[in-house]
């Protein structure tokens, strides 16, 4: 290689170098529907009592509605990803955390709530 | 205690000098799953002493006579070492060799049609996911391991859009194990077996150049 290359692709090297030297990198991101029912004033539903109707109302349509043929699903899914990363050049550190905050709703052929859960995995509300 | 030869110390020095950009990436689906609850017994527990006990599943799918729920929980961690050398342009670019590990957990249960608990099955295991090499510049920090099949999203996200997918996917949408009405599978399933290989996974469609 020609000496005169040398300085420049030095040069060039080094402003990506300022630019991209040691730090910090902080991402989040969201999917999926709002999950209202982590919300202060979230509905209670009861077993044998709550409808479908009440649930589509209180907490919007649903990820993903189930056909287990004498029983319906609603799964509402929301997925938060978050990266922390430190990037110290001669040591660089990742961490990718995938939470998933999701609630659950068995109802029987007459529209009635069955069986309900959320999961203990929780993502604030903004 | 042993005393290193002057050749091996020499060794350890140029190889202390040499290293750098060394990484460690993790990656956590989920939340671990706890121990099997001791009060779910096969054939007497229902449906809702499940998820009060474990919570929704991560898919749910109708079964025979039944239906049956799948958790989940994938944790990858991926160690990197790197090494740059000291010359005009490759001081500024390391070589990278990358070692990854996955710990994964699965329950699979099933339950009859009355909701009650007819089967558990369990796994949890931890062993090498693959291996990567490769030259990065020196500030850059990615994996060097495939794990796209694991990292990719909720099935139930795109649970809408199956009926747009491309063809033959759209075709075979009626088996697909994503729409919770015919089976399901664990995410590390390969997608040339089984149903999945009814989508035969189509090209991706190449970008046409406008013409002037």
């Amino acid at each position: 290689m020609p000496n005169f290359y040398a300085p420049l692709l030095t040069a060039v090297f080094l402003v990506l170098f300022a630019l991209f030297d040691s730090g910090c990198v902080s991402k989040n991101s969201r999917q999926g529907v709002e999950n209202t029912w982590r919300a202060e004033t979230a509905p209670t539903f009861k077993q044998g009592q709550t409808t479908q109707h009440e649930v589509l109302s209180a907490l919007g349509p649903p990820s993903q509605v189930i056909n287990l043929g004498n029983q319906t699903v609603f799964y509402y899914l929301q997925e938060q990803k978050q990266v922390r990363s430190v990037v110290l050049i001669l040591y660089n550190e990742t961490r990718e955390k995938i939470t998933y905050d999701r609630a659950i709703f068995f109802f029987d052929q007459q529209g009635h709530l069955t069986d309900f859960a959320t999961s203990d995995e929780k993502i604030p509300r903004n | 205690m042993r005393k290193f030869p002057a050749i091996e110390q020499n060794f350890v020095l140029l190889g202390l000098l040499l290293l750098t950009g060394c990484s460690h990436l993790t990656s956590e689906l989920g939340c671990r799953l706890p121990a099997k609850p001791a009060n779910l017994i096969v054939g007497q527990s229902t449906l809702g002493d499940v998820l009060k006990g474990a919570g929704p599943p991560t898919r749910i799918s109708a079964a025979a006579g039944g239906f049956t729920m799948l958790y989940e929980y994938n944790g990858i961690e991926e160690n990197q070492i790197g090494f740059s050398f000291e010359a005009p342009v490759l001081r500024f670019i390391k070589f990278v060799g990358a070692r990854a590990r996955l710990e994964h957990q699965a329950w699979v249960l099933t339950f009859n049609t009355n909701g009650t608990l007819q089967a558990w099955g369990e796994e949890h295991w931890r062993n090498r996911l693959g291996a990567g090499a490769g030259a990065q510049i020196l500030v850059t920090v990615s994996s060097l391991v495939d794990s796209s099949q694991i990292r990719r999203p909720a099935p139930q996200h795109d649970w809408g859009k199956l009926c747009l997918a491309p063809l033959p996917k759209m075709l075979n949408v009626g088996q697909s194990l994503d729409t919770g009405s015919q089976g399901l599978e664990q995410t590390l399933s390969p997608t040339a077996v089984g149903q999945r290989a009814l989508e035969m996974t189509p090209e991706q469609p190449k970008i046409m150049k406008k013409k002037k």
